[in-house]
């Protein structure tokens, strides 16, 4: 079975693409794909705690804090833009795995699919 | 090669969706296969049956439909991307009990699914607009 990365580059509310991710997400992983989860650039911020949007639209971070159910645990999150946004791994929703930016490459090339949002 | 193509940019609104288009009938043209094309996020603006463009500029939405048509290549609109801007089919306009319905001939709405499907049986899946 051929393996997939979905990759979130987006920031959170200013469009849809948090949310057609997280459904695209969890599409592949009902259906059993070796799946791993990366956050790059503004995409990172989608993982910040405590966000209160009043845009009328459901919050995101209850779909995040149920990764675990689906078995997807392999949730990265690139180190560097991540201290460029004043962040930190204790600022983020979930448990997810630091990734320098001079490691992307050797993580993209452990999966068959990219799929970036 | 056979290829899936992910289509979540809308026309005209970026380059990619005109790329992606460009690239399917490049990829026909020298003998490789497509096995679907699957239009999520602003995508599936490209399925409406209701856009007119300048006479003088490509018709990305006639294009589509065309390859569709005449090449035989599957089109799918992501239903949950496609209920939330407007683009439903007869059936979907008769279960939500909306008036009209305006998507383009050859399009085929359906689940996340098909594209899960579609990256796992091909060769190669390519993302456009991402």
């Amino acid at each position: 079975m051929k393996s997939s990365l979905i990759i979130n580059t987006k920031p959170p509310h200013s469009s849809q693409a948090t949310k057609e991710a997280q459904d695209a997400t969890l599409a592949f992983a009902a259906f059993g794909i070796k799946l791993g989860v990366l956050f790059l650039d503004d995409g990172v911020f989608q993982l910040k705690k405590n966000q209160n949007t009043s845009l009328g639209q459901k919050h995101t971070a209850a779909v995040f804090e149920s990764f675990p159910l689906y078995d997807i645990t392999d949730v990265f999150v690139c180190s560097d833009d991540l201290s460029q946004r004043g962040m930190s791994e204790h600022d983020l929703v979930i448990e997810s795995k630091l990734i320098a930016r001079d490691q992307l490459p050797s993580l993209l090339q452990q999966f068959d699919n990219l799929l970036t949002f | 090669m056979i290829f899936a193509i992910h289509v979540i940019c809308g026309p005209y609104s970026s380059q990619s969706n005109c790329s992606a288009l460009k690239f399917c009938k490049a990829a026909l043209e020298q003998g490789h296969g497509i096995k679907r094309v699957f239009f999520s996020g602003d995508g599936v603006f490209s399925g409406t049956d209701l856009a007119v463009t300048p006479q003088d500029e490509i018709n990305l939405y006639d294009e589509w439909s065309a390859l569709a048509k005449d090449q035989n290549v599957e089109i799918v609109v992501c239903v949950s991307a496609c209920l939330r801007r407007g683009i439903i089919n007869q059936d979907e306009a008769d279960r939500y009990e909306k008036h009209a319905h305006n998507l383009a001939g050859g399009f085929i709405i359906s689940g996340l699914g098909q594209l899960v499907e579609a990256s796992v049986e091909t060769d190669r899946l390519i993302t456009f607009g991402g």
